[in-house]
């Protein structure tokens, strides 16, 4: 019977273990750029994943189809109140738009750029980590693309992360719904104008955690919370979810709510990478 | 060549697993159930019984540290995981007289371990949070489900691919 562990194999143990405490603490710095070995290695595999998730999105898409034929009565139904409205949101749109550039203009602003101007760069995913420990997501657009890290991740629905580390041709997308504490972000709500902090992920329920909200403040259920364009490369108005619950913090002395995100994200085929126009002093327009 | 067919075929899975695996809407449906798939342990699994630990071993490090770099934030956890795994594993297979029922038998322990390994680390480090009871409820069975079938879809040819390529190289 052979013997699990003999001596020199105790010390591979043990001198592998090493190397792993090594290369975990020196990946888990988070300002890190990441080396070119690893950059190498995630854009070559880039590669191969473009290839194969190419076809299996078009399967996915094709299933998905059949799905939404079937709820297409219900839907065309709903979708035919809210086009009554759309012809007096347009126009009431268009006419603020004007006032609000007249106005600029008066007070001289018009040359520069305002918290919620952004350019967009649409990308695929094209992998994500398949263990749901990590929420990353990997997107075919990189630093050759003007990517860099910190920015943004939005679909046409909300905001769902910011870029992670960066590649030449691909990067990677942390997503809102990861419970590592990286994701602070600071939000509003938009109708009250009440400002408060993201922070973190409850994965249970799958809600996201609103705090630091003034305790003098009404927060209701159903409110939609946006960003405030006050964290890093973050623009002003990106809808992040609806407040689900309000409570009261542990000290009461904030109160603190769950919010449902405006995306499903384990639905996510192409992503748009926010480019903020306005620069502030902290985060630059090079590197991190 | 034939060790580059077998670096293409685990590439292939290692690739799928985050593509078209992640395409499969299982997490939209049942909320709370996570299967995940470890078709490339199981993959590497049968290269250490059939063609040998060593080899095993070698390719459950390599491509341990593939997934590290592409899928998760912390480089280094999944190529212990995989290498200390297949590593056990193979060990253990020792023992048994391999057929189809102890191979799927002892992958699934190799998931069940690998899993446990890489759920220790990223809960010391604070990659997840997710509380033990929820792993061995809606992560483990779900897992296992849908890695044993893949074992069992790919236990004759994948066999038969690595036999030859012993005969081959002896």
């Amino acid at each position: 019977m052979p013997s699990f562990f003999s001596n020199k194999k105790l010390i591979v143990l043990l001198t592998s273990l090493i190397v792993l405490v090594v290369l975990i603490s020196f990946s888990l710095n988070q300002d890190r750029k990441s080396t070119w070995p690893e950059q190498f290695v995630r854009d070559t595999t880039g590669w191969f994943q473009y290839l194969l998730q190419r076809p299996a999105q078009y399967a996915a898409g094709f299933f998905g189809n059949v799905h939404d034929m079937a709820n297409a009565y219900q839907e065309n139904k709903q979708l035919k109140e809210n086009l009554a409205n759309y012809a007096r949101v347009a126009q009431e749109n268009r006419d603020l738009t004007h006032k609000y550039n007249e106005l600029r203009k008066q007070l001289d602003l018009q040359n520069d750029a305002d918290l919620s101007e952004y350019q967009k760069h649409t990308a695929m995913v094209i992998a994500r980590s398949y263990d749901r420990w990590n929420q990353i997501v990997t997107v075919d657009k990189g630093e050759n693309d003007g990517i860099q890290s910190g920015m943004p991740v939005i679909t046409p629905k909300g905001l769902i992360g910011k870029i992670g580390k960066v590649g030449k041709f691909t990067s990677e997308v942390s997503l809102i719904s990861d419970s590592r504490n990286v994701n602070q972000i600071s939000a509003i709500i938009q109708d009250t104008r009440t400002y408060g902090m993201i922070e973190g992920y409850d994965e249970k329920k799958g809600v996201l955690l609103f705090q630091k909200i003034p305790i003098k403040s009404k927060v209701k259920k159903g409110q939609m919370v946006t960003t405030s364009g006050y964290t890093g490369k973050f623009p002003s108005g990106l809808p992040i979810g609806k407040v689900t619950a309000v409570s009261t913090d542990q000290y009461g002395l904030t109160k603190s709510a769950e919010l449902k995100p405006a995306v499903d994200l384990n639905d996510l085929t192409y992503v748009i990478i926010v480019d903020r126009k306005a620069r502030t002093s902290d985060t630059g327009g090079e590197g991190q | 060549m034939k060790q580059l067919k077998l670096f293409l075929f685990l590439f292939l899975i290692f690739i799928f697993q985050g593509t078209v695996m992640m395409q499969i809407p299982v997490q939209r449906i049942w909320n709370h159930v996570q299967m995940v798939p470890n078709f490339l342990l199981v993959a590497i699994l049968m290269i250490a019984f059939f063609a040998g630990p060593r080899s095993g071993v070698q390719y459950g490090i390599l491509f341990g540290f593939l997934v590290d770099l592409n899928y998760t934030s912390v480089i280094g956890v999944y190529a212990f995981s995989l290498g200390l795994t297949v590593y056990l594993i193979a060990s253990l297979s020792r023992l048994f007289n391999m057929n189809v029922v102890t191979t799927v038998l002892l992958s699934m322990a190799g998931v069940c371990l690998h899993q446990l390994i890489v759920y220790v680390i990223y809960s010391m480090i604070g990659v997840t949070g997710q509380p033990f009871t929820d792993f061995l409820q809606w992560r483990l069975p779900a897992t296992l489900i849908l890695n044993s079938v893949f074992a069992l879809i790919i236990y004759y040819p994948f066999r038969r691919f690595l036999r030859s390529m012993s005969e081959y190289e002896e």
